[in-house]
């Protein structure tokens, strides 16, 4: 197991790349109208996974950055029955809950973690040089390593791709 | 009477044969090699119910008798066990779940945003670095 390890730590100095961990990044949700020169405007914070393409990073093709909140899995079985009980654990483990991604946990020194749920359908983009230099800010940071890198990629754009019909082809009984 | 093959009749040593034991000692020769073909397919049979569920569960695909009255090992035809081995197994694990979640975010505050130009986005174009 130790060959294909999911998580390093990677210095704050690193260029960002897709599943680096920033925590605690705050989105500035806009009010509905801006009216006035001064207007008030709600910060949200969340612990995130980027989602923006390594390649993008590394060249500065992309002017923001895309991210989605990550839970640890005990605080998201605390706010839903379903995941709490072992089939729903079992659905996000296969991939089976569209929306939600399950890692592994993290047994680094110093930077354990449970499970973590990335949820995709809260996505953000947050300014490239903001989330650098909140990355910057950090001394050591988690970093979610290849293939597991590519596989949360992958669940991310089978859940942006999925296609509801409005009539289904009855099943077969 | 049918002619039982034995492994006399064979070329290849991996190919092997259906056992069945005669039952009688009229005018057959039980040899050394019917025993030990015997005693084969039970081995076999011990190590199919070692193997992972998934191979165990292709053993009722057979049908296997060895009492002494009329011993037989073959497929079974058809594929309804499989069919329903399937059937049992798959619906669970490829089921998907729309279930929502709403998490809180982590802390939330309201600030003041000092607005200080409004002007039409333009884009931003990143040529492809092949052309």
């Amino acid at each position: 197991m130790e060959k294909y390890p999911w998580y390093a730590i990677v210095n704050g100095k690193e260029p960002l790349l897709q599943g680096d961990f920033i925590n605690s990044c705050p989105v500035v949700i806009p009010p509905a109208t801006i009216e006035s020169a001064k207007v008030p405007a709600e910060v949200i914070e969340y612990d995130v996974a980027i989602l923006s393409q390594s390649c993008d990073l590394e060249q500065r093709k992309i002017d923001l950055v895309l991210v989605c909140p990550v839970w640890s899995l005990s605080e998201f079985e605390n706010r839903s029955t379903f995941f709490k009980g072992k089939s729903g654990k079992e659905a996000l483990r296969l991939g089976n809950v569209p929306g939600y991604h399950l890692l592994n946990k993290c047994e680094i020194n110093g930077f354990e973690r449970d499970y973590l749920v990335v949820d995709f359908r809260s996505v953000y983009s947050v300014p490239f040089d903001f989330i650098l230099a909140l990355a910057r800010k950090r001394e050591r940071g988690l970093r979610l390593l290849p293939p597991y890198r590519e596989h949360l990629s992958q669940a991310f754009a089978r859940f942006f791709m999925r296609v509801g019909l409005p009539v289904d082809i009855p099943p077969f009984r | 009477m049918l002619y039982e093959i034995t492994s006399r009749d064979v070329t290849t040593k991996d190919y092997l044969i259906p056992y069945a034991f005669t039952g009688s000692s009229m005018g057959e020769e039980t040899d050394i090699s019917e025993i030990l073909e015997r005693l084969l397919f039970a081995l076999i049979r011990q190590e199919l119910f070692r193997q992972p569920f998934f191979y165990r569960s292709l053993l009722p695909s057979f049908e296997i008798d060895l009492s002494s009255v009329h011993p037989h090992f073959e497929p079974i035809t058809g594929t309804s066990l499989i069919e329903e081995f399937y059937e049992e197994i798959l619906p669970e694990e490829t089921l998907e779940y729309d279930i929502i979640v709403r998490m809180p975010p982590r802390k939330r505050y309201t600030i003041e945003l000092e607005v200080k130009n409004i002007k039409k986005a333009e884009p931003r174009i990143v040529e492809p670095e092949w052309i």
